[in-house]
């Protein structure tokens, strides 16, 4: 597998405190990785300056060999972000939505006609493509928004946790798209909450706090990492994670 | 510390929320606030020592003489109250619409009723502040150095304030009915900005309307004052009676607001949690199968710009408040173009007033399309050189513009060649300056702040495009009347301000944390 993403040494620090403090790590492309970490660890910072929506301080990060920090919008061809909270334009309608994202990623208007058409179908949403999307639930809205990250077809795709807000068929859905997208060669990385769903789909995990690295593999490798064989990885996790007792 | 739940305590939060509105820094705001008033506490002492004793006490109620001052007072308690029935209704929708507590509110174990009635005694003390600043210590010398029944205008703004308060809220409950909550909140918008521009355009107008120079109207106005007999005992001059120190009136008029207020709350509380859904689920429409499937359309430039033309198009609200902008520069109109005034009306008058027209225009546009972007994330993380967005922004705020101003620079054009073509350079210069003053003093807001931006915005960039636009419209209206060398003058002045005000955009993303829709957008999250 080669390497869709590469991040070396990456920092950033907000006021004098260091949100991301010297982080590495690498994922393949057809790998899924989630990063994991307790709330302030660094982890959507770390993504968004990934995504190229915030400047980091120092470090480096290659997305399929393109220097994202040297060349920013031919690194963001290749990258698709999904915030955790769907941002939409109200007075739009989805297919107007996916128009426009379309249009910003130059994807030729007929292939998107298609990906459009494909994504809203899949997602269940077709039927609301003409419906503005101030008339949406939150899950629906995360849908849209999954559609828009994933019309022009991304090679590493990026979600903040993707999964809040929506019903059990959604989730499923989402989740098998991931899986679609991995299997395609994407690099996927991910950072949630619901350690369920890191244990059931990630390839390999890294967890972070303080916005450090704590670890990182698959999950035998952190549970031999934390000494705790046969252990779940909320266990695994929680143990990595907690405070250091005086 | 008053107990949780409580009235008192209710109200602090709501005026602590007050207070916070649209602030960053509130104890500065405090200690500048304080300076202000100390200042002017000092300045109304010194000026009332010395006038005070020699204005007759209250009341006003015996002569024909008081009859025309209380008529006088009247229009004054007219303007005030307009405007105050103004900031009451847009207080009042922002309390059905805009405040995102109502849930947290609703769901808590409070009685509705009560905090109805806090929410709203807080909306009619929200009105006050102003009043309270410019009036409060004039009268309350007056009170020292004149007669202690001045103290009864005190009494009365404060009951005034009430009074719009709850006039608001009857206003805001029928149109809910009549109208429902979607047209509401656009209608209610109208409305208020007519109720506070109300009295000064109506006066506007009689000026352009009544057709005789100045010095005809005020011998005009002088022998209608003399043939009047205005009985200061009459019916509609309670209020202004109220003001001015007559006791009985005062009573009268403290009861008649002391019945209304409860009786708007209660009103507009029993609607109130039916309103209030209706509004938070107004966006709920039945849907309906729509098969329609129109083609995509590409382009980088053409998506940005397609974008913002139809969420400009379909923001009616956003649109009614751009509109009632223009509104408050007819006056300007009214002065250029009123006979026997300082300037003939010519077609040459019309060139500033398009030019003004056209940058107020586009600096509301521009800043709706750069600052008030929904989703920068995307926009950040799409594969597009921000300064090719910034161009695509650009364009849709300046070509509304222009195409809003094409019939009237083409009537300009077709009746007087030289002005239209100074209009039209005007035109062009002011809505591209503005805009590009916008662009470069962008403060990210949410569309729902349009009407607060001035306040939230940058402060400078809101002088550099009223003083390049006043620098423009100077240039051509100076062009226009033939005196292109004077012209230069304000156009060098404009260019210059410009020129301060350039700020090149950093490629790439902000550096310093933006705060959007109440959270840090480049802070660190969990």
């Amino acid at each position: 597998m080669s390497t869709g993403l590469k991040v070396t040494a990456l920092a950033k620090s907000f006021g004098g405190k260091r949100a991301v403090d010297g982080i590495d790590f690498e994922v393949r492309g057809g790998e899924l990785y989630a990063l994991l970490g307790p709330n302030g660890a660094g982890k959507t910072t770390t993504l968004r300056m990934i995504a190229g929506l915030l400047n980091a301080d120092a470090g480096e990060i290659s997305v399929f060999g393109v220097d994202a920090r040297r060349d920013p919008l031919a690194a963001k061809r290749m990258i698709a972000w999904l915030p955790d909270e769907p941002l939409l334009y109200d007075k739009l309608t989805a297919w107007e939505y996916l128009e426009f994202v379309a249009g910003l990623w130059n994807v030729e208007p007929a292939e998107a006609r298609k990906r459009a058409e494909n994504l809203l179908r899949l997602l269940g949403l077709w039927d609301n493509r003409n419906d503005r999307c101030e008339t949406f639930s939150r899950g629906m809205k995360q849908k849209a928004v999954l559609a828009g990250a994933l019309i022009h077809e991304p090679k590493l795709l990026m979600l903040d946790e993707p999964l809040t807000g929506l019903d059990a068929a959604a989730s499923r859905l989402v989740k098998d798209l991931i899986r679609e997208r991995v299997a395609a060669g994407a690099a996927v990385i991910l950072t949630t909450h619901i350690l369920e769903v890191a244990e059931r789909m990630a390839d390999r995990i890294g967890i972070i706090k303080d916005g450090r690295l704590l670890t990182e593999g698959s999950l035998d490798e952190l549970r031999s990492h934390a000494g705790a064989q046969d252990q779940s990885l909320e266990d695994v996790f929680l143990s990595l994670t907690a405070p250091a007792s005086a | 510390m008053s107990k949780p739940g409580s009235i008192p305590w209710l109200m602090s939060h709501e005026l602590r929320l007050f207070w916070r509105r649209g602030k960053t820094r509130p104890k500065s705001g405090l200690i500048m606030l304080g300076l202000l008033l100390s200042l002017w506490l000092l300045f109304s002492f010194i000026m009332l020592q010395r006038l005070g004793p020699m204005i007759p006490p209250p009341p006003f109620i015996d002569s024909a003489w008081d009859g025309l001052a209380l008529t006088a007072v009247g229009v004054i308690i007219a303007f005030i109250g307009s405007v105050m029935l103004s900031s009451s209704i847009l207080a009042a929708v922002d309390v059905i619409y805009t405040r995102n507590d109502l849930d947290l509110i609703l769901s808590s174990p409070l009685s509705p009723w009560r905090m109805l009635a806090v929410r709203a005694a807080a909306i009619a003390i929200g009105a006050l502040p102003l009043y309270a600043g410019l009036l409060g210590p004039p009268l309350l010398w007056l009170a020292i150095f004149s007669s202690p029944l001045w103290l009864s205008s005190i009494i009365f703004l404060v009951t005034l304030a009430f009074a719009a308060t709850a006039l608001a809220l009857l206003v805001v409950t029928a149109l809910f009915r009549l109208i429902g909550p979607k047209n509401t909140r656009i209608l209610a918008q109208i409305f208020s900005a007519l109720a506070g521009a109300g009295v000064f355009l109506a006066f506007q107008y009689f000026n352009i309307t009544s057709g005789r120079s100045r010095e005809e109207e005020q011998a005009e106005m002088a022998r209608f004052i003399a043939s009047l007999d205005i009985n200061p005992a009459a019916w509609w001059l309670l209020p202004s009676r109220a003001f001015t120190g007559d006791i009985v009136s005062t009573l009268i008029w403290v009861a008649l607001v002391a019945a209304l207020f409860p009786t708007a709350v209660f009103v507009f509380s029993r609607r109130f949690v039916g309103d209030a859904a209706a509004a938070s689920g107004m966006g709920q429409r039945k849907r309906v199968a729509d098969a329609r499937v129109v083609g995509l359309r590409g382009g980088v430039m053409a998506s940005v710009i397609r974008k913002e033309f139809r969420l400009l198009r379909r923001d009616p609200l956003l649109l009614s408040q751009i509109g009632m902008q223009l509104l408050y520069l007819l006056p300007l109109g009214f002065i250029l173009l009123r006979p026997g005034g300082s300037l003939t009306v010519t077609e040459d008058t019309f060139v500033p007033v398009l030019t003004l027209l056209a940058s107020t225009m586009a600096s509301s546009l521009v800043w709706i399309t750069v600052s008030a972007e929904d989703a920068p994330d995307l926009i950040a993380s799409a594969p597009v050189a921000p300064s090719m967005i910034d161009r695509a922004k650009l364009v849709a705020a300046i070509l509304p513009v222009l195409a809003l101003m094409a019939i009237p620079l083409a009537a300009l054009l077709w009746r007087d060649l030289a002005a239209g073509l100074w209009a039209l350079a005007g035109v062009c210069l002011a809505a591209t300056a503005s805009a590009l003053i916008g662009l470069w003093r962008r403060m990210p807001g949410s569309r729902r702040e349009f009407a607060r931006r001035r306040a939230k915005g940058s402060v400078i960039a809101g002088l550099g495009q009223a003083f390049v636009a006043f620098g423009i419209s100077g240039a051509a209206a100076l062009g226009a009347y033939g005196l292109p060398l004077i012209a230069t003058i304000p156009a060098l002045i404009a260019a210059a301000i410009l020129g301060v005000l350039y700020k090149p955009n950093e490629n790439g993303p902000p550096k310093e944390p933006v705060v959007v829709r109440g959270r840090s957008r480049n802070s660190p999250r969990p």
